[in-house]
């Protein structure tokens, strides 16, 4: 009874200052965090000034990561950003897709609800611990496997080289399994998106599942599905400590799949407390922009692809 | 034949389903199996001691997540509460679309790039790296999720009750208090922990931020230690005793955010 | 001659039995109807039919449905589906496939190769048997979204019939169109049943009573009477069938 007084005291008392504060409060909140995303680039920007200036596009030109000398080449890390992200992807995809049919076709009931916790406990695992786990229990081991895809592969180019137990090849694995978890709950929830009539119309044409499959389901979701590709792409490319314990960091162009090299993340991740001249703190704060940039443009993409079919279907 | 096809289908996606159920069993063996044997009482009550001196603990690493998640708990359900309200009370205005699409864009904003902008912003004004600092990181990374994800909540009122509400001559202030946050109670507790568990594994945006410490330290203006930091500092240590902390504080770390992400699974996929 | 027998049928829907015990007799060369207030089990009732039930997560049948005396439960599940074709409420072909490609939708799934002949024979063939070639043989390559709904169900029904079934289930196949477009149906539903059985789901008494030969009458998962569609409607044995064509309820 006495609780309940004071709390409609304390309204009152909210009420008396009357509602065009608390809509004021509103307000200033929602401009404060509009403006966050634009006070993370204008911070990026101002700092990587610097760097822009005195280096220019060199940094696009030069194939060289060479702090001491003041040798500043992203090429390098940007390329290895990408090419990390889009083979996890791909890898990753052709692990995902099938979970997401087997959960949402194959299965039911207890079983079903089963693996979703499987694929949830995936996601929450932090990838510094993923990152520990790699680190023991996955790159011993990876020599072996590259010497056999050496073995088996080697007359590619990119699949010949030295084992080296960090490098892209552990860092992708790793990412991989990072990423399946994400495409998984995103294909799922495309394939909710299939009209369920549609569905009966196939399966009363006496069609197996698989042929519902790759007659309907595939083609309906197929540009869902370049979604994903672009949101789990922007997910690897933005990935910092898996892949800062993993990639072996060494700023360098790699000559194979099996050799060590850095990522965007990583060099800022492992130089940037040790940044010793005003020049290579603006220069990581301009790979941190060019990250910004990257991610932004491949989340835009992703996100343009699924309000076009959210407007489709529903 | 075409049966056969779907079988063989059928029999592909549960393999593939299987083999990844197997690593997850495989990882969370392997941290039990390595963790396990450091999880002591030395575990929760020393802090960390030299190498060679064969014993030390996590207590300055918890005691600083704790910390440090809370202070970045504080701001980001003060803040994001308040977002979730604005986007609730004014849906489909210019201002509340921009809100939306700046929270989907910080959420895409790679962690470690929040991190050096606190960096710039707190720790070079302070002059020294702080736990306050990595709480802010830590901050920016949780709003966006937990914005999005109340204005959902506050979005399943039932309008019955709302409109029953107005109807008495209710204020708008009045409504938001004694109908829509009293109904969001316990899904907004959930969704606050869900970004705690969220937050509480990032490594990437305390690295120039709360930076860590050897040693227990209390006041959030001075360089902390937080659990993630500790791991990652221990993992790629050279020495096996750092290595055994390592796994301990991994297998307590994961506990903690799979449990909790685990129990409030029906309230996951809000703010996604 | 039966053609399909219910013997003691009960569906569920997990715990939640929808229908209770049905003994029925499907007759050949005969259109079935079954009637009954929403909510009474009728659409679980033919989804039984052609095992379309099972497709929901934790629905379960009991009980024996024979098909020319061979147990449906024990015959290939997708054989079923192609002896049994579907109708549904709402028109739904297939929008990303041509007009030409919905009427062969049964083939081209189950990846059957067809010549260029057979297909615009079979297609022509189909399309004719549902009065809608004159409308579409200029648009064959089109999608479907630019015809009537009407049409659009008329070319549903002829995609089940390209699959050569044997019985036709409709459920409720013309409560989502016009007067017009229903008159057309119920043409093509009387003119099909010589060469086809059809068990058809309504809740318009009318409807079926000017189309049926036999009518089922459903309440509460039960099927409480069953005969031929005059004797139903003019002199129903219970009462519960007297009030409900009546008017009394439902």
């Amino acid at each position: 009874m006495f609780k309940k007084a004071q709390n409609i005291l304390s309204f009152r008392s909210i009420d008396l200052a009357n509602f065009s504060l608390f809509d004021l409060l509103l307000k200033v909140v929602a401009v404060f965090l509009i403006l966050l995303p634009v006070l993370i680039f204008i911070i990026l920007f101002i700092n990587s000034l610097p760097a822009i200036s005195k280096l220019g596009f060199s940094v696009f030109t030069t194939n060289n990561w060479d702090p001491v000398s003041d040798k500043f080449g992203v090429i390098a890390p940007l390329f290895v950003t990408i090419i990390v992200g889009v083979v996890s992807t791909v890898l990753g995809l052709m692990i995902s897709t099938p979970i997401a049919l087997f959960l949402s076709f194959y299965s039911r009931g207890k079983i079903s609800s089963f693996f979703s916790t499987v694929i949830d406990a995936l996601a929450s695992i932090p990838s510094v611990v993923l990152g520990l786990w790699a680190i023991f229990y996955v790159a011993p081991h990876i020599g072996a496997i590259e010497t056999v895809i050496k073995a088996l592969f080697g007359f590619i180019p990119f699949l010949n080289g030295n084992p080296s137990p960090f490098g892209l090849l552990t860092t992708i694995l790793i990412l991989t399994l990072m990423l399946v978890p994400i495409q998984t709950v995103l294909i799922k929830e495309l394939i909710t998106l299939v009209p369920r009539n549609l569905l009966e119309a196939g399966f009363s044409l006496g069609t197996t599942k698989y042929e519902i499959v790759t007659n309907l389901i595939l083609p309906f979701i197929g540009q869902g599905i370049v979604a994903v590709v672009f949101l789990s792409l922007a997910r690897g490319m933005e990935e910092t400590m898996a892949t800062a314990m993993l990639i072996g960091n060494r700023p360098l162009f790699p000559d194979s799949i099996f050799s060590p090299t850095a990522t965007l993340t990583s060099i800022i991740a492992n130089e940037f407390s040790e940044a010793f001249s005003k020049t290579y703190l603006s220069v990581l704060f301009e790979l941190g922009l060019i990250l910004f940039a990257l991610v932004f443009v491949t989340n835009v993409c992703a996100k343009l692809i699924l309000r076009m079919l959210y407007r489709r279907f529903r | 034949m075409r049966v056969l096809t779907d079988r063989l289908f059928q029999a592909f996606t549960m393999v593939v389903a299987l083999s990844v159920s197997i690593i997850l069993a495989f990882i969370l063996f392997q941290l039990i199996k390595d963790g396990i044997g450091s999880i002591n009482l030395n575990f929760f009550v020393e802090t960390a001691r030299p190498v060679g001196s064969n014993s030390g603990g996590f207590k300055q690493a918890i005691v600083g997540s704790l910390i440090i998640d809370s202070i970045a708990m504080i701001i980001i359900i003060s803040l994001s509460v308040l977002g979730g309200l604005f986007l609730h009370v004014y849906p489909e205005t210019l201002l509340s679309k921009i809100l939306k699409e700046s929270m989907s864009l910080l959420q895409g904003t790679p962690t470690i790039v929040c991190g050096i902008c606190v960096y710039y912003m707190v720790v070079r004004s302070m002059g020294h790296f702080s736990g306050f600092a990595g709480s802010i990181a830590l901050a920016l990374v949780g709003i966006p999720y937990m914005v999005l994800a109340s204005e959902q909540i506050f979005k399943m009122t039932p309008s019955l009750l709302v409109e029953a509400a107005y109807s008495l001559g209710l204020s708008k202030t009045r409504v938001i208090f004694y109908v829509i946050l009293r109904f969001a109670k316990f899904p907004l507790l959930a969704i606050s922990l869900l970004t705690l568990a969220r937050i509480a594994g990032e490594t990437a945006p305390l690295l120039f931020t709360a930076f860590g410490n050897s040693f227990l330290e209390l006041n959030p203006g001075r360089p902390m230690a937080a659990m993630p930091l500790q791991i990652f500092i221990y993992a790629i240590s050279p020495y096996d005793e750092w290595h055994r902390l390592a796994w301990a504080g991994a297998l307590v770390l994961i506990i903690f955010v799979t449990v909790l992400s685990i129990i409030l699974g029906r309230y996951r996929r809000l703010g996604e | 001659m039966i053609k399909m027998k219910l013997q003691d049928v009960h569906a569920f829907f997990g715990k939640n039995e929808v229908l209770k015990s049905i003994n029925l007799d499907v007759y050949d060369k005969a259109v079935t109807s079954i009637i009954g207030p929403s909510g009474c089990g009728k659409t679980t009732l033919l989804r039984c039919l052609n095992r379309m039930h099972e497709l929901d997560r934790n629905a379960s049948i009991k009980g024996r449905i024979l098909l020319d005396n061979a147990d449906i439960f024990k015959m290939d599940l997708y054989k079923v589906r192609r002896k049994v074709g579907m109708v549904f409420q709402r028109p739904n072909p297939f929008p990303f496939m041509s007009i030409q490609d919905n009427v062969l939708a049964g083939f081209l799934m189950s990846g059957k190769r067809l010549s260029k002949n057979q297909k615009e024979e079979i297609c022509e063939k189909n399309l004719r048997r549902v009065a809608l070639w004159e409308e579409s043989k200029d648009r064959l390559r089109d999608l479907p979204t630019n015809l009537s709904g009407g049409q659009q169900q008329r070319l549903c029904i002829a995609r089940a019939l390209a699959n050569d079934p044997e019985i036709i289930l409709m459920d409720e196949p013309t409560s989502a169109l016009d007067p017009i477009s229903t008159s057309k149906i119920e043409e093509l539903i009387i003119g099909l049943k010589n060469e086809i059985v059809i068990v058809i789901v309504t809740h318009n008494m009318q409807q079926a009573a000017r189309i049926s030969d036999f009518t089922s009458f459903m309440y509460l998962g039960n099927l409480i009477e069953y005969g031929v569609t005059e004797q139903i409607f003019k002199v129903p044995k219970e009462k519960l069938t007297e009030d409900y064509i009546t008017g009394r309820f439902g």
